[in-house]
């Protein structure tokens, strides 16, 4: 039972540490906005213009 | 950028994940983009679906960040960006040419709508994912 309880609160401690991690909103927010940039200026652009 | 932002947020809470994940996909990221453009791949699939293949790589990256991070969210959103990568493909969308002028009017050429839309519905549910990470953290 107690085993259980610790298993549960280690989940829930793995939860809220990405959460304050910002692990899956970060990677969404940054290729958004990137995928705006590239859609509305030029797309045709290279995409990396490091040459 | 998101090593960047990681580096912050591990100043701040004081821990943070090992971020090398995300140099690796990066540089993974940029070798395949920087490989469609060989000049024979190019010629032989034709710019507008070049772009297809640019959005499927950059699926293929989140759904990689996804499985690394061990984030559902993000292997959904990484298949439904390279989902739309691989529309985008099928569909050769050629994108539309405006803001063409002189003098000093910037030159805007070839957007591409079914990009930037998908890059707001990317944002918007970052935006959301961070209000629900926010109220859990």
């Amino acid at each position: 039972m107690a085993d259980a309880s610790v298993a549960t609160s280690v989940i829930e401690v793995r939860r809220r540490t990405r959460a304050s991690q910002h692990v899956a909103s970060y990677p969404l927010l940054v290729m958004g906005v990137l995928f705006v940039n590239y859609g509305v200026v030029s797309f045709a652009g290279q995409p990396v213009a490091w040459r | 950028m998101l090593w960047g932002l990681g580096k912050v947020n591990e100043s701040e809470v004081g821990v943070g994940p090992a971020r090398g994940d995300f140099l690796a996909i990066a540089a993974a990221v940029f070798t395949a983009t920087q490989l469609s453009l060989i000049d024979h791949f190019v010629n032989w699939l034709g710019f507008e679906r070049l772009q297809g293949v640019w959005v499927v790589i950059i699926g293929g990256g989140l759904l990689a960040l996804g499985f690394s991070r061990h984030e559902g969210a993000l292997v959904a959103w990484g298949a439904f960006v390279g989902a739309a990568g691989i529309a985008l493909l099928i569909a050769d969308y050629s994108g539309s040419t405006s803001f063409v002028g002189g003098g000093n009017v910037i030159t805007l050429s070839s957007q591409s709508a079914p990009v930037a839309l998908l890059g707001v519905v990317l944002t918007v549910a970052g935006l959301v994912t961070y209000e629900r990470e926010r109220r859990i953290a």
